[in-house]
């Protein structure tokens, strides 16, 4: 009864239209080499104070979704991913492409990104129930736990350099402590600045680290000097785009529901994003495959494991940020920004509450694979013009868009000038190697990992066993451990053995 | 290397401010507690940091031209943000965004930026530019969004 209570107001809104609209941006921004679906959900950001509950949060989906297969697209056609999340892609459907081969890699990246969006919608359909039912056993010393977890994994899995993701994420906590103390209401770090005393504004990291930082990267990266069509994709038919039976069967139906399952459990881990989602699929479905010799020269299982498990990263990374308001990529992050700015506030009784806001933006996760596959048969051969679009009018709007958008959403110039320094650190930070994700992610998370601590103490009486005694708490700790032993200790320390022996 | 002594003197002057507050008792900790165990944790890993860099000895080759266009477009947005709100979203915006215009012209021209002149035509186009993101953004905040622009 509530699917078909869901599904009306899906319909009856113009949910529809606003979810190929942010399809459609998300697209473009995944597809164009430098712009990120990060930067189009972050641009959108201070929009949503204006939209409606759901049409903002479909049009999230709609973005999400688009800017992870966009960026195969341009990989496919010209060896340049528009996305980080579609290298792997790039690496074996471009050699598809330079054999005259490029519809079917495409067709096929679409295929396994509708398989793989589509299973992973359904996962997060079936399990949100029950984890939520589950997570209404949490006791706050457990979701402190979480929380830190949470903030581990995002230190360890991003960037070159382990200490460099931690140094981005504690700069990440540092920010988000500044403001009123939860618990006196006091100000405090705020360097005698009383704007300062509100705390530092999502919205302003988000345009600052994502929208500005980017548009100052872009600046060093010239524009592709000609675009040709030289892998023939404009002559290619419509039947081109739908996958051989012989393709299907070759990759096997295995194939798709592992690298599925991949993305959808990397997804729910904070911070690990599509990139990571894809790498692993890629990684084990070679591992697996009687035809290993044709990986990296134009494999199609490599395509259809890559894209399967980036598409499957989006809806698995919903979970935690639904549940527990942890985000579990940059996306998924500003989309809690969306959450915040419409009252909603995450938790296992907001399914239950909000399932008229949140019932609309699931069955968008279940739309918009579809539409991948759909978009790309009746359009791919006209997909290269998106490059077309000249760069010196590009950015400027991005600019544009971005400060306006952040004063018409918060009115202070103060914000404006915060977010601008925050971009331009940001672009320091990134060209030293420090990464921005864990940085952002520390910044959501921070507040939320204090205010259960200290929460926890006080229901404690101080006694810091509290976070050892319950099994959940117990059980998020040695996880903690574990991703810190291997990830910080000994896959480094092999790593470096690796390297000497070379 | 320097990156990180920025770094660093950030979180002293974090932990200063955190030094202030008060850090409360085990089962009642105070606003001052989390930010000076975060202030000294950030420390440690930019001392380790520190350390890496000096056996690194990193010779970092300059990013001046293209860095010169980073400042040029920061100053270029400061100035837009603080004449956005006297001058109005309309004059602003058509100057900001052909200042822009020409500053993406400029750093993507495959000549170089230094060795191109800047003509009549490349700053009408920038004009031209500049009038059509005005026009668009208030197409999108003022006209679809219903946002009150200055």
């Amino acid at each position: 009864m509530e699917i078909f209570k869901t599904a009306s107001v899906f319909l009856e809104t113009p949910a529809l239209l606003y979810l190929f609209l942010g399809y459609s941006i998300g697209f473009f921004f995944g597809a164009v080499p430098g712009l990120t679906a990060t930067l189009a959900i972050s641009l959108l950001l201070p929009l949503t104070f204006s939209m409606a509950p759901v049409t903002a949060l479909v049009t999230c989906v709609g973005i999400f979704v688009g800017g992870i297969y966009g960026g195969s697209v341009t990989g496919t056609l010209i060896n340049i991913p528009g996305a980080p999340a579609s290298a792997i892609t790039t690496m074996e459907a471009y050699k598809l492409t330079r054999k005259g081969q490029a519809a079917r890699a495409m067709g096929q990246g679409a295929f396994a990104s509708m398989i793989g969006g589509f299973i992973g919608a359904l996962l997060t359909l079936f399990l949100l129930g029950p984890i939520a039912e589950l997570s209404l056993y949490f006791r706050t010393p457990d979701k402190f736990s979480l929380v830190l977890m949470a903030v581990v994994v995002a230190m360890l899995l991003n960037g070159e350099s382990l200490l460099k993701g931690v140094i981005a994420t504690g700069l990440g906590l540092m920010m988000g402590s500044v403001g009123l103390d939860y618990f006196s209401s006091a100000p405090r770090l705020t360097f005698g600045l009383a704007t300062l005393t509100q705390g530092i504004q999502l919205l302003t990291v988000v345009v600052g680290t994502f929208a500005v930082s980017e548009i100052l990267t872009q600046l060093n990266v010239r524009s592709l000097v000609t675009i040709d069509d030289s892998a023939g994709i404009g002559k290619a038919r419509m039947k081109d785009f739908l996958p051989p039976k012989a393709d299907l069967r070759q990759i096997g139906p295995i194939n798709y529901l592992r690298s599925t399952l991949i993305g959808f459990v990397t997804g729910i881990l904070p911070g690990a994003g599509a990139s990571m989602a894809s790498l692993m699929a890629y990684s084990v479905a070679k591992t697996c495959s009687k035809r290993r010799d044709e990986y990296g020269e134009g494999s199609i299982e490599g395509i259809a494991a890559s894209e399967a498990a980036n598409n499957a990263m989006c809806p698995g990374a919903i979970i935690p940020m639904m549940l527990f308001g942890i985000p579990g990529d940059s996306v998924t992050a500003i989309i809690l920004g969306v959450f915040t700015i419409h009252g909603l506030i995450p938790g296992p009784l907001l399914l239950i509450e909000r399932l008229d806001l949140l019932g609309p933006m699931l069955l968008a996760m279940l739309v918009t694979p579809v539409l991948i596959f759909f978009t790309a048969v009746l359009f791919g051969r006209h997909y290269l013009r998106i490059l077309k679009i000249r760069k010196s009018f590009l950015y400027p709007f991005i600019a544009m868009a971005a400060l306006v958008g952040l004063y018409a959403a918060t009115y202070s110039v103060f914000q404006m000038v915060m977010t601008l320094c925050i971009g331009f650190a940001v672009y320091v930070l990134k060209n030293e190697g420090y990464p921005s994700v864990p940085f952002l992610l520390g910044f959501i998370l921070g507040p939320l990992m204090e205010t259960f601590f200290r929460s926890s103490l006080s229901i404690s009486s101080g006694d810091l066993t509290v976070f050892l005694t319950s099994p959940f708490s117990l059980a998020f700790l040695i996880i903690s451990a574990l991703f810190l032993f291997i990830m910080g200790i000994y896959l480094p320390r092999k790593m470096e053995t690796a390297r000497r022996s070379f | 290397m320097a990156v990180t002594l920025i770094l660093a003197l950030l979180s002293v002057a974090y932990l200063f401010q955190a030094w202030h507050l008060s850090v409360g008792t085990r089962n009642n900790l105070g606003p001052g507690a989390y930010p000076i165990g975060l202030g000294f944790f950030m420390l440690f890993c930019l001392g380790l940091k520190l350390v890496k860099d000096r056996k690194e000895k990193k010779t970092k080759t300059g990013k001046g031209l293209a860095f010169r266009w980073q400042i040029w477009m920061g100053l270029t947005s400061l100035g837009y943000a603080l004449i956005l709100e006297r001058v109005g979203y309309l004059a602003s915006t058509v100057l900001y965004a052909t200042v822009m215009a020409l500053i993406f012209d400029c750093t993507d021209s495959h000549e170089g930026c230094m060795s191109r002149t800047l003509t009549a035509q490349t700053v009408v186009r920038a004009l031209l530019t500049g009038l059509a993101i005005t026009a668009l953004g208030y197409l999108l905040f003022h006209v679809l969004f219903n946002f009150r622009l200055p």
